[in-house]
Parts: C-alpha cells; structure tokens; sequence
C-alpha cells in the first residue's frame, strides 16, 4: 500500500450554492498496481486526482475533511513547500491536453531538465542531458538528440504526450496520476500510448491512477478499477471482476450503454435515462436512485454502505443487503453482507470476436 | 418492517431533467452580475445624482450661469453661493451644473457616434474580410498616427470652435478603437460553430450579421462604448482648457478649470469644483464600464 | 433498390496556406441512398469534416461534383441553393457552441423557419411544440436559453433545428463526442429512431468506430484526405482488407479484459505524414507495416473486390 485516501470531502464555493464535489471518498493505491477511477463529467474524479496532488484552487475550493496517507504523512497537513516537493519526484501527474500542459515558448528538452534540476539540483547540466535524451527515448520519441531541441507545437498529439510522460517520469515517481491522458488522442496513437503506460506500470514498478471515463480502456489496462458517481465510490474491484460481475445497477447500466464493435449491426444501445446529480444538496439518498430501475424505498431514505462482496470487491447498493423473507421480522440489524443480489435482467447480446 | 424499506420505490423517480429555475437570459443574467458589482454601481448611482444635478440643478438656482454679480466676485462657498462665485460674481454652482450638461452631452454622444460609425466599420471589416478588410485596417492605421490635437485645429479652422467642431473630432479619431474592437470581435465569432450551424440553414450574410454576429459582440461594443464617455469629457474638458473648445460665457468645466487655474492660490473652489466634478464623473464611467465588461464576458461565467 | 439521393464525384479540397498547399480532401467519392447512413471514419487530419461540408456545398473552395436528387449542387445559382438547404442539413459536433447563446431554444429551433418562411402563426406554434417533443425535450423549454440545458440537452436542440425545414438528408458531424457515454447512447437512439420513423439519410462522420456500427449500414474509411476502404458495416468490421483499416480495428479497446489480454495489436509506425506533402504512393505506406516498393510509388486507386466492398490497395486481394 502506497497512498490512502480516507474520508475524503471537498466542497466547491460558487455563485450559486456551494457543490459537494467528494463525499467520503476512501481508496489506497498499492505499489506497481494500475488502479483506474472512472466516472462521467461531473463525477469527482478529477477532483481526487487534484486533490492528491494539492492543485485545487485554494480560494473557491475547501477540503473540509479527509486524509491523503502518502508515507505516513497526510498529504492535506503540509506546508507549500514541502508539497512542492513531492509533486514531480514521488507523485507525478499527466494532463488531458498536452498542448497546453506544455509550455509553448520552451523547447521540450528544456522543459524537462527543469523539472529535473528541480529535484536533483546538484545534478550535472550535461547529466541531465543525457539522462533526458534517454528518457525521451524510452517513451518512445524516435530521434531524441533532435527531438530534445523542439518545441511543443512541431511535435504530433501522441508525441507531445509522450513528452508529458517523459516529464512525469524524469524523477522516477512512485505514482504517476494520468487525467484522461488519451482522451483527446486518436484511437490508434491511444493504443501505443497506453502500452506506454502497461510498460512503465511493470518495468519500473510506477503505480499508476488512471483517471478516465472510457471503461474499454481500463479493461485492457488496469488491474483494479473505482466507479465513481455524483462524489462518491459506488462500486470498487478487480478488473475481471468488475466486468464480470458488475454488482451497483450504475455499473451494469454503464457498461451496457456503452458501444461496442464486437455487436452485431441492429444491435441496440441501452442508455441510462435522465442525467447525473448537480451536486448542490447533501441529501440522505442514495445518488442514483432516480435514475436507478432497482430503487427501493429505503433508496430515498437512506446513503447506502459500502459492502464487501469479497476481499476485493465493495459496492455500495441497498439491493446487496436485501435481507431474505426468514429475517423480515428481526431486529437484526440491516446489514447482511454476502447475500446474493438481484440477477442481472437486461438481455445479453454478446457475439464473441 | 425491513420489507417495507426494501420493496420497490412506488413513486416515480425525478429524472434530474428539470431544474426549476425561472429562465433567465443572457442579458438578465449580465445584469444581474453588473448589479452585484459595488463599485459599479455606486458608480452608476453617483451618475444617476450627476445627471439630475444637470437636469435639475439649474431649475432650482435662483441665479442663471451667465449671471454676473460683480460686488460678490470670488466669493468662497456660502450660504447664497453654494459653491462659490468666480471672478465675475457668477455662481459656481449654476455653472456647474451646465458645464455637467455640457459634459454629459459630449461624452454620451461621442459615444453613440462611435457606436454608429464604429461599429459598422468593424463589422464591415470583419464580416467581409479580405482586401476590404486590409484596405479599412491600413486606412485605420493611418488616421491612428495623425495626432489628435492636430485634427482639432485644423478642424477648428474649417467650422470653428465649439461642442459641433468637438463632436466631429471625437468622432473622426474615436472609431478607430471600436471598429477594431467589433473586427476582432465579429472575426472570432464567425468561427464558432453556430454561425456555421446559419450559414447551414440557409441564412444570408445580413442575417448572420446582423442576428448572430452582433448580438454576441453586444458585451464588449457596451464596455467600450462606457469607457469612451470619460475619455470624451475628458477632451473636451482639456480642449477647452486650451481654449480650443467652448467659448466664454457657456460653462463648461474645462473654461471653468482654465479660468480657475490662475486663481489657484487664492480662491481654490474655483478649481477644485470643476476639477473635482470632471475626475469623479471620469471615474465613475470607468467603474461602471469595468463593471459592465465583466458583467458581459461569458467566459467569467461559472 | 433504394434509389439514390445525394453522390459526391472526385470532391476535392485544397486549402491554400501561406505559399503552401493543405491537400484536405483528395477525389473523394461517396453515394448515399436514401433511408440510408454512409458512415465517414477517419481519425483527427482525415479530412471527414471538410468532406462533410463539402457535401453541402459550406466549403467555398470544394471543387468536384456533388449531385441531389440528380441535380447538380455546384452548377445551382443562390436561391436554388437556398432551398437545398431544406433538404439537406447538418448537426455539429460541439453542443456548447453550435448554439447562439443570445436565442431562446424557441428563436434557435425557429430560425430555419423564419429563413425559409415556412409556417407562421399557429400552425408554427404547433410545429415548434411537435419537434421539441420529437427530440424527447418538453414544450415549456422553449423559453429557455442553450446555457441553462446539459450537453445532452443541448444536442437535442441542435437536431430539432435540423430537422425543423423537414430535410430528407442530414450530415451528422461528430454529434456524439463531446457528450458523456450515458448520453451518447441516447442521442444514438434519438437518430435511428428518426430515420426509421422520417426516412432520413444521414451522413455520419465520426473518428470512433464503436459508434458507426449502430447506426450505419455502410462505413467509408478516410486517411489523409482519401477514401481507402468503402464496404457494408458488418463486412468492414469482421474482414477489413486494407491495413489501415485492420489497424484501426485492432487498436480499439473492448470492453472485456480477457478479451483484451487475448488481443494481438497491430501498431503502425511512425507518425501520420504532413496534409500539405502527402507521398506521390499510397498515403498510407510510410506507417504500413505491410508497405512494399510499388507503395511507395504508385498511388492504388479504389478497387471492387467484392459486391460492396472497395480497397485502395496493391495488395488488398491477398490479405
């Protein structure tokens, strides 16, 4: 275990009213794993990633609780510049665009020998050179020498991600955080750049989070994956698990609405009706529930608790906790772990490739 | 009493689809923002007194602003002087409150010229493009690097002094600064998207213009046009101040300032006032044209 | 047969720049019937948009032929081309700005309306309610403004529009990218629910192939300007022949890790060469894993290899 995050809630002030951005928010990250959080727009998760790393933006934006455990210190208690410190050299992060997470008037070899000198500020000039022309080429940039002395905008979009990557890991991070990192990347340079990321997760023993909301592309890439809705973790498992058996109706609903080119043509979509919270009220609901075809009264009533389905897999519904008729009348308290869910009831029209 | 909380929701679920908001369009929303801005509107409500005070003011003065009272020269503010008299017994405060018609008038009409003629210009230029464009850019250009002061005399030697020979001289030099605010506006806007989405459906030039491109460079043209007013009295105050605007007796507060400025010493109200009302005037626009550019700019929308 | 409702011939579009030349869109060639979608993928720089508005003739320095119904779209004088426009419309890709923000969504779904004179007084009232409902919004948004609706909603608006002038055709611009998945579903839906109900043809260009198979029946394949692969929708999906296609195909995550574990990718080489010197050859061979020296300098043209099915390709036939 390498990172936990425990309790964590962040609030947004706004012209309007304030927006619960995370609502106890718990996960740990272990060393060399790939753990993907997905979601929607809206969902939270890059409010998390922010939130790790310290970037958000101090005056609209307040932690008002929660841990961040990196090495035994709380990530949330440090001063600036002890921060400054572990951005870059222990937890690395990569953005959505490269195009404006690189600074245009600044050659890309520059760039990263700053950061670089940053950290290791007794370093040679001509060490770092090198070691950057190396790192460049161990993310895959063809021609290094030459690529050291570019700038931003010569460079393709998969390019300059690699030059992102090259950044992060210049310092040899022990988690690299990826925001969407091939979101805005066509389908076949996402492919390279995500074996680029399976290649630095296994060799150098990086733990990466991947932030994204494409779910096909954590199936190929992440070994544990968090669902996250309206600020919260809804459903947390193993990869195979998770599309598998996928237990929160969020979940199963997500991965059946999303298109696959292993359907036969004529097949039909099936999307999630309505349209995700707007975060402004703290109800004692279930966030899903009107949106939800499972819902129960005791949806709307009550948040439901984290359940544990296995060591591995949690997942927070009222419909894992049904209690069976022979304790309809007990006091026993409502939790009953392990008991068998509501089977899965939209058709399945799986063609295997 | 566990089934009854685990049996299906009966209701019908909210879909989150509504918001129950009154609708509120762009500009009331603008507005709504302009007002909560303080410092714009204790700049609009000062305005507000300015403009009664030169509406009004002379009404309830018992003397005109042309009215010499020459036993009471160079009276300081008092109970029959308000303000003070000047150095032909006339009363500051009168004059005062006429120079605030003049100014007014000048600022608020430089404005609109330059909406006018600038804002057709610009939008010439951006929405057609090309050689046009060049040719009304490099003539802008041109006109930008005459100094200002310069076409003032020259004009002044063509028609004479006065609010006339001020006006057209604003506007001659004013237009530069809008038309190229509207191009730089209409040629953004003619990117986006829904101005491809009307040219889709079939709409002429004219209307993309004059639907679609203008009104959603309405923000920045009223910034503008705000910021041009304290710019514009400011002009004709100093104009004056040089002699080259308005002649003795109307009152403006430039001849004001002018004729005060000798007297500094010993008769300070003479000089403050007319100084005093041109500075508060000139901020209190440029409060409420800040405010008013924030006010209409999407991007600070949340 | 279905009869056919709009052929672009040899659309060529090139842009000059500085003193160089963007070849955009080069001879590209489509047919679309009508009850039918043509679905045009191709990844960022392909040319499919360009390709797009060409079709509707939005692209003043297009050269080629496009013909409606028969009639040609380039030798048309303004006011024919104005009513083409009823027939034949199109919806944008980016819900936030496809949409004036100063109109109500009554003004924006009206306007088309207003341009064409169409319909005044009750009888357009009860238009504007039939296709704010069509689109599965509610009559009392009409007096609403675009920032007060999701990005879903806001796609809705947009397609009301489009189909307020009764279009037989619609050229769809990547409707879906920029909403979230749950809701791309529903506009997916919402499109093919109108095709089968009002008969329309659309053009789909997207650059994810997910997407296409819901709602084509056929898929072009564009790379750098040019159309390397037309074929019917399940054919293109289960035997692509050009290796373009093949790697796009491969590239593609699924959502099933066992799956995916089993996957052999094919990863291309290199970096897609620059619009402005494409190579005399095959536009593709400097990234083909399967490239050889007539690639390079021979251009392949577009060849039926089966009923349906076109390559541009030396060596189609034996993959």
């Amino acid at each position: 275990m390498i990172l936990k995050v425990a309790d964590l809630n962040v609030t947004f002030s706004t012209w309007k009213q304030p927006v619960y951005a995370l609502r106890g928010v718990h996960f740990q990250i272990n060393e060399g794993e790939i753990l993907a959080i997905v979601g929607e727009s809206g969902c939270g998760k890059s409010v998390t990633a922010k939130a790790i790393m310290r970037l958000l933006p101090k005056h609209s934006c307040l932690i008002n609780h929660g841990q961040v455990l990196y090495q035994d210190r709380d990530l949330l208690t440090l001063s600036e510049r002890a921060m400054r410190s572990i951005r870059g050299k222990e937890i690395a992060m990569i953005f959505q665009d490269p195009m404006t997470s690189l600074n245009p008037i600044k050659k890309i070899g520059l760039q990263i020998i700053e950061g670089l000198l940053l950290h290791h500020p007794e370093m040679k000039k001509s060490d770092a050179k090198n070691k950057v022309i190396d790192l460049l080429r161990s993310v895959g940039i063809a021609q290094p020498e030459e690529r050291f002395s570019a700038y931003p905008h010569t460079l393709s979009g998969g390019m300059r991600q690699r030059a992102m990557i090259a950044l992060a890991m210049a310092c040899e991070p022990k988690i690299l955080i990826a925001d969407e990192p091939t979101t805005a990347l066509d389908v076949t340079v996402q492919a390279q750049i995500l074996e680029l990321l399976k290649e630095i997760a296994h060799i150098r023993k990086t733990s990466i989070l991947l932030i994204t909301h494409d779910l096909s592309v954590v199936a190929g890439l992440c070994d544990r994956v968090l669902v996250m809705y309206a600020g919260q973790i809804i459903e947390e498992a193993s990869v195979n698990e998770l599309f598998n058996n996928p237990r929160h109706p969020y979940t199963k609903r997500l991965l059946h609405s999303i298109p696959r080119i292993d359907m036969p043509h004529g097949a039909r979509l099936h999307p999630i009706r309505g349209r995700p919270p707007t975060l402004h009220c703290k109800s004692n609901s279930c966030a899903f529930s009107p949106r939800c075809d499972e819902a129960m009264n005791i949806c709307c009533m009550q948040e439901p608790d984290k359940i544990s389905l296995s060591d591995s897999h949690h997942a927070a519904c009222w419909q894992l906790c049904r209690p069976s008729p022979s304790f309809a009348h007990s006091d026993a308290p409502l939790i009953f772990p392990d008991l068998p869910g509501k089977e899965d009831e939209l058709p399945k029209e799986k063609m295997h490739v | 009493m566990h089934e009854e909380l685990f049996a299906p929701l009966t209701k019908g679920p909210d879909l989150n689809e509504e918001e129950i908001q009154p609708s509120v369009s762009y500009w009331q929303e603008s507005l709504r923002r302009l007002r909560a801005n303080k410092p714009a509107m204790i700049g609009l409500w000062i305005l507000v007194f300015l403009c009664s005070m030169a509406i009004l003011g002379p009404f309830f003065s018992p003397y005109a602003y042309y009215e010499i009272h020459l036993p009471q020269i160079n009276m300081p503010p008092g109970q029959n002087y308000i303000f003070g008299t000047d150095e032909l017994g006339r009363d500051v405060f009168t004059r005062i409150c006429w120079g605030a018609r003049i100014s007014l008038f000048i600022g608020i009409m430089a404005a609109l010229l330059d909406l006018i003629v600038g804002v057709t210009i610009g939008s010439l230029a951006g929405s057609i493009g090309g050689k046009i464009d060049e040719i009304i850019m490099r003539i802008a250009d041109s006109m930008h690097s005459i100094p200002y002061l310069l076409i003032v005399i020259m004009l002044m030697v063509i028609m004479g002094t006065g609010i006339a020979t001020i006006l057209v001289a604003l506007t001659i030099t004013g237009w530069i600064g809008m038309a190229r605010i509207v191009r730089g506006q209409i040629m953004q806007l003619k990117e986006l998207d829904f101005v491809k989405a009307a040219q889709a459906l079939g709409a002429s030039k004219r209307r993309i213009l004059f639907r679609h491109l203008i009104p959603n460079a309405m923000g920045p043209i009223i910034a503008t046009m705000t910021l041009t007013i304290p710019s514009a009295i400011f002009t004709e105050a100093f104009l004056s101040f040089l002699g080259l605007g308005v002649q003795a007796p109307i009152a403006s507060w430039g001849t004001m300032a002018n004729d005060g400025l000798p007297a500094m010493r010993y008769f300070p109200w003479r000089l403050f006032f007319p100084a005093g009302f041109i500075s508060i005037t000139m901020l209190c626009f440029n409060l409420l044209g800040d405010g008013m550019r924030d006010a209409f700019d999407p991007r600070l929308r949340s | 047969m279905s009869k056919l409702l709009i052929e672009a011939k040899d659309l060529t579009v090139h842009f000059p720049i500085d003193r160089r030349l963007l070849q955009a869109v080069t001879k590209v060639s489509l047919q679309i019937d009508e009850g039918e979608t043509l679905g045009l993928v191709g990844e960022s720089g392909s040319g499919k948009s360009t390709t797009g508005r060409s079709i509707l003739r939005l692209e003043p320095r297009a050269t080629g032929d496009v013909t409606f119904e028969g009639r040609s779209l380039f030798a048309m004088n303004k006011q024919e081309l104005k009513a083409f426009r009823k027939s034949a419309q199109m919806i944008f890709q980016d819900p936030y700005a496809s949409l004036n923000p100063r109109m109500s969504a009554r003004e924006l779904i009206a306007e088309p309306l207003d341009i064409h004179r169409l319909e005044y007084g009750k009888a357009r009232e009860a238009r504007l309610r039939e296709l704010i409902e069509l689109v599965g919004l509610s009559p009392h948004h009409l007096g609403r403004f675009p920032h007060e609706f999701s990005g879903g909603q806001r796609q809705r608006l947009g397609i009301a529009r489009a189909l307020a002038a009764r279009p037989k055709f619609l050229v769809c611009d990547e409707p879906i990218s920029a909403l979230d998945v749950s809701v791309q579903a529903q506009i997916i839906n919402l499109l093919r629910q109108f095709q089968e109900e009002l008969g329309l043809s659309y053009l789909f260009i997207t650059h994810d192939l997910r997407v296409v198979k819901y709602l084509s029946h056929r898929v072009a394949v564009i790379y750098l300007g040019h159309i390397i692969e037309l074929a019917k929708a399940d054919e293109l999906f289960s035997s692509p022949l050009h290796p373009y296609t093949q790697a796009l195909l491969s590239a593609i995550p699924i959502p099933d890790p066992i799956l995916e574990k089993k996957r052999t990718r094919i990863f291309l080489k290199d970096e897609p060469p620059s619009p402005f010197a494409p190579p005399p050859g095959c536009v593709f061979c400097s990234r083909c894993p399967k490239a050889e020296e007539i690639c390079f300098l021979e251009r392949p043209a577009l060849k039926i290899l089966s009923p349906g099915h076109q390559v541009a390709c030396h060596f189609a036939a034996k993959f």
